[in-house]
């Protein structure tokens, strides 16, 4: 009994010092996978900044996960201050089912709240051994293509309206051609996985698929500890832009009391220096400066946007991966 | 004579079994050689991989990984987490077991169900369930949320999630152990004038003291390997609301094989110890089992004449 | 201290235990329960001890209606059938423990208890076998660790539940007899419950025969066993021959199914004889002759078909030289007749 006891007293004792330790400001960022060492950065700098323009000690958590999980997790209550996500959709629904901020949030911030973007760009085996170039060669026959599940993953949004949207320029804007190539792209993907980073472990680790459709921060960053000497980057000829955004949680902040210090956060990443950390870590810059500076990093590709094919959000889930959807139509699992 | 610790077959049976079986040698040895190699291909192959991978960039790697916040912090949570899910189910599972095994009730059997329900239901769904009852969109969720206390994404939550997947293991272990042991032990207490407390502490508890530090080691290594249950409740806030296993996992994810790995020789270093724990209580029970078969033996084969014995106390 | 129960009923569920049940334990007093399975006995045993409450009634100690005290209020002494002894403790700390769990202010010191524990050891002739565990004893050993248990807290009244049933016949007739004698020495008031009537006729200053939650009869073994009064007393206390019968001004006539009485005869008053004798007899043929044993134990048919069964001594059957399918006399020496309803 006495042991229980004394247990019970450590383990109190370590919830308290747990407590006790996040006394000074702390801010979550709810984020998706890729992130983390974009934020890692992130966060140390802007503690800095914020201590020496306020003096006030400033600690970010980060949570990372599936985009989609983690615009649950806030809906079901998880506080976050900001939340940084991979596409707008997922804000979108943390503002439709909680409420916790309103609709029109992402007219807060410019270039539509999203200060860093990125596109979608291949990884193949060392050597091209498949040849492949552009995305045509995606839908030959006999090329296994990896790219997650549309239906789960953020990531694998964009892999499509990427393919989508190039499919749709070559065509002339014909969408039943569009569809097809959709079709026949989504023929050659032996498993669909449910997030991205399952995805690129697929290709890597377990070593199936001849090309990994992937996010090009993802790439580019993974380039080095993946080892160069197994994989290579392809570049296609048109890709997207992909916009991940930002918003503070209106609710929360202003619960927490921190919405001064929420909003500096996600303004600072508009700031000469957050648009630099975040091409540091291959994220493409919003501002001139920055993409200059960075330019040889990012390969040359022409993009074109999602509204430019599509345009919202809102619309695009309903056509393409709303239950019969696009998405539905043409993909048929193990055929 | 009857055993002293009927606890389930464990090995006592198996031997008694071995010496009865009469198949040819071949069927024996076949019968082995898979054994063997079900438990290399299942069982050694990847532990060993576990430990291998985790030292694949050498100690100091494997230490730092240890050592760093986010891990500590995972360690620390889950240590937590153990720390009161397994006292609380000691509790719950001794006063069940105690209600079940010596009690007639009204609604008995459906209690012996209920609390078989977290095996039943898979660990995301009793998560999901959580998430249900305490997230902001679920039943008590606004209650909460304007009363400021936080459950889910949050370490109550994970302490939650955890009592409830851990729960039977217990209980189910000391159930059939009450059960056949019966109340005659603590009646015979009772009439000695013993209080209540007395009763258990002194005749109940040393009675089911194995099957219940079994089911302890059990639930432990449950409550510091749960996954899923915990993953839906977490939040994965770093530092924060990580547990060992959502550690490992997301580690795994960012590539980062080698600490991933060195993480999880952690929990698989705990799953060797429970494994050694365990096997300790059982050869510890039989020991004593059949220690006080050899000796009753024994005496039925010299029985005192009782006849001399009482007339001699008259 | 004497026992009084008075209108004691249980029931479990549908079933009841105990109808009505009136019971009186002069003090000091050795009484046997007695009874086929199901009849009660035990049940009252563990309400008198605390261990079941009735429904109704009261039971007093000492003229002191202590119906609502606990089982460890009551200070009784309870020795269990099957020892219940606590397994992980050896004989020792067995005999201790009613000592040790006494109140801080009550409980006799180290030294009182070592004392008093070796006395009992030594009334139990255990001595050398106290840092033994209870696994390691022989059943009537263990038996004989009960039965120091419960004496060592003094018990008002000591109580003991079939506590030869789970010991084999031998060990069973050498631990009773060894109870008689401890009780002799003692005298503590004392109930034993049995379903074995030799034991209960052997041992018991009393005896409280019982039947589906009722007694039957209370009375001195003897008493029960040659005036019994019911038909059950009779039939359950030694072997019987059963008849219908019918009286006629003062004569009963055997074997006259319709006139609604039930005569009761014991095999050894039945006697057999080749002559009629003058007196009341009846014609049966040998069947079956055991002579193995004090008694010599014959099976006839009765001239009406029934079977019977007798019992002589050696000597009588010597003289008398039956041999199998021989037509013989039966002489009833002593009959009782109960009304048909009754039986």
């Amino acid at each position: 009994m006495k042991k229980v006891l004394i247990a019970i007293a450590f383990i109190v004792a370590l919830t308290i010092q747990g407590v006790a330790q996040s006394s000074p400001v702390t801010l979550l960022n709810v984020s998706y996978d890729p992130t983390r060492e974009l934020y890692q950065d992130y966060n140390a700098a802007f503690a800095k900044y914020w201590k020496a323009k306020t003096g006030q000690q400033v600690n970010v958590q980060q949570s990372h996960g599936g985009s989609s999980k983690q615009a649950r997790a806030v809906i079901d209550g998880l506080e976050a201050d900001v939340v940084t996500l991979a596409l707008a959709y997922d804000i979108d629904a943390i503002a439709q089912n909680a409420k916790l901020l309103p609709a029109n949030w992402q007219s807060r911030l410019p270039n539509n709240s999203s200060p860093y973007t990125s596109t979608i760009i291949f990884l193949v085996r060392k050597g091209n051994p498949k040849g492949i170039k552009d995305w045509d060669d995606l839908v030959r026959p006999g090329v296994a293509v990896i790219t997650p599940n549309p239906k789960t993953s953020g990531g694998a949004r964009w892999n499509y309206l990427a393919a989508w949207g190039y499919a749709l320029k070559r065509s002339g804007g014909d969408e039943s051609k569009a569809k097809d190539f959709i079709a026949k792209l989504y023929k050659n993907v032996p498993v669909l996985d449910s997030g991205a980073r399952g995805a690129t472990t697929t290709f890597v680790e377990r070593g199936m698929g001849d090309v990994l459709i992937a996010w090009e921060n993802e790439v580019l960053l993974g380039a080095k500890d993946l080892g160069q000497d197994k994989f290579e980057i392809v570049v296609p000829s048109l890709s997207i832009l992909c916009e991940p955004t930002v918003s503070v949680v209106d609710k929360v902040v202003d619960k927490k009391g921190t919405r001064a210090i929420a909003e500096e956060y996600l303004k600072h990443l508009y700031s000469p220096e957050g648009q630099e950390i975040a091409a540091k870590r291959y994220y493409r810059p919003r501002s001139e400066a920055a993409a200059k500076k960075y330019a040889s990093q990012f390969p040359k590709v022409k993009l074109f946007t999602l509204a430019e094919i599509i345009g919202d959000w809102q619309k695009t889930q309903k056509i393409h991966f709303a239950d019969g959807g696009v998405f539905d139509q043409v993909y048929q699992p193990n055929q | 004579m009857a055993t002293i610790f009927p606890l389930r077959s464990f090995g006592l049976a198996s031997d008694r079994a071995a010496q009865a079986t009469t198949e040819g040698a071949w069927v024996r040895w076949s019968l082995i050689a898979v054994a063997v190699v079900f438990l290399g291909v299942f069982l050694f192959m990847p532990l060993a991989v576990v430990f291998a991978s985790a030292l694949a960039k050498g100690v100091s790697v494997y230490f730092a990984a240890l050592r760093e916040p986010d891990a500590l912090a995972a360690i620390r949570l889950t240590l937590i987490a153990a720390g009161i899910a397994v006292p609380m189910n000691l509790i719950f599972g001794v006063a069940a077991a105690w209600a079940i095994g010596k009690f007639e009730f009204f609604g008995k059997s459906f209690l012996v169900t209920l609390i078989d329900l977290p095996f039943a239901v898979s660990p995301v769904v009793s998560g999901l369930i959580y998430v249900l009852i305490f997230g902001l969109q679920g039943l008590m969720g606004p209650w909460l949320a304007s009363h400021d206390v936080k459950i889910i994404f949050a370490v109550p939550g994970i302490v939650l999630a955890t009592v409830f997947v851990t729960f039977p293991f217990v209980a189910r272990e000391l159930i059939p152990l009450v059960q056949a042991q019966g109340n005659e032990e603590e009646e015979a207490a009772l009439t000695l004038g013993a209080s209540g407390w007395q009763t258990f502490f002194r005749v109940t508890l040393p009675n089911i003291k194995w099957g219940l530090l079994y089911g302890v080691i059990l639930c432990n290594a449950r409550a510091m390997g749960e996954f899923g249950a915990v993953s839906v409740v977490s939040g994965h806030i770093r530092s924060r609301t990580n547990t060992m296993p959502l550690h490992i996992e997301i580690l795994y994810n960012e590539y980062q094989f080698a600490p991933a790995f060195a993480v999880a020789s952690l929990l698989a270093l705990l799953a060797l110890v429970t494994l050694l724990a365990k096997s300790i209580v059982e050869w510890k029970s039989r020991q004593q089992t059949k220690q006080q078969e050899l000796f009753a033996t024994r005496q039925t084969a010299t029985p005192t004449s009782i006849s001399s014995a009482g007339a001699n106390a008259a | 201290m004497s026992i009084e129960a008075n209108n004691i009923s249980k029931r479990f569920g549908q079933f009841v235990a105990l109808d009505n049940v009136d019971l009186e334990i002069p003090s000091g007093e050795l009484v046997a329960l007695l009874g086929p399975s199901g009849s009660g006995k035990t049940t009252l045993l563990r309400v008198i001890a605390g261990l079941e409450f009735a429904d109704a009634g009261t039971v007093r100690f000492d003229g002191r209606d202590i119906s609502d005290r606990t089982a460890r209020e009551r200070r009784v002494g309870f020795v269990f059938q099957h020892y219940a002894l606590f397994r992980h403790m050896t004989v020792f700390e067995n005999i201790a423990f009613g000592l040790r769990v006494r109140p801080r202010e009550a409980r006799p010191s180290k030294k009182q208890i070592q004392a008093k524990v070796h006395e009992l050891l030594k009334l139990i002739q255990l001595e050398t076998l106290a840092q033994r565990y209870p696994s390691q004893l022989s059943g009537g050993q263990r038996q004989r660790v009960a039965l120091a248990r419960a004496l060592a807290v003094e018990p008002s009244v000591l109580l003991l539940d079939e506590p030869f049933g789970a010991l084999d016949a031998k060990v069973r007739l050498e631990l009773r007899r060894w109870l008689r004698q401890l009780h002799d020495e003692i005298h503590v008031t004392s109930v034993f419950v049995t379903h074995d009537q030799e034991e209960a006729l052997e041992v018991a200053d009393r005896v409280v025969v019982m039947n589906h939650g009722r007694i039957e009869q209370i009375g001195s073994p003897e008493e029960v066993y040659n005036q019994p009064a019911t038909p059950f007393v009779y039939n359950f206390l030694g072997n019987v021959n059963l008849f219908h019968g019918r009286i006629d001004g003062g004569t009963t006539y055997i074997h006259e199914r319709e006139t609604g009485h039930v005569v009761y005869v014991r095999p050894h008053l039945l006697e057999i004889d080749r002559q009629p004798n003058g007196g009341s007899h009846f014609r049966a043929r040998i069947k079956h002759i055991n002579a193995a044993g004090p008694l010599v134990k014959v099976e006839a048919v009765a001239e009406w078909g029934d079977p019977v069964h007798i019992e002589m001594s050696q000597e009588r059957f010597r003289d008398l030289q039956l041999i199998k399918d021989e037509a013989v006399f039966v002489i009833p020496k002593d009959v009782k007749v109960f009304a048909n309803h009754e039986a």
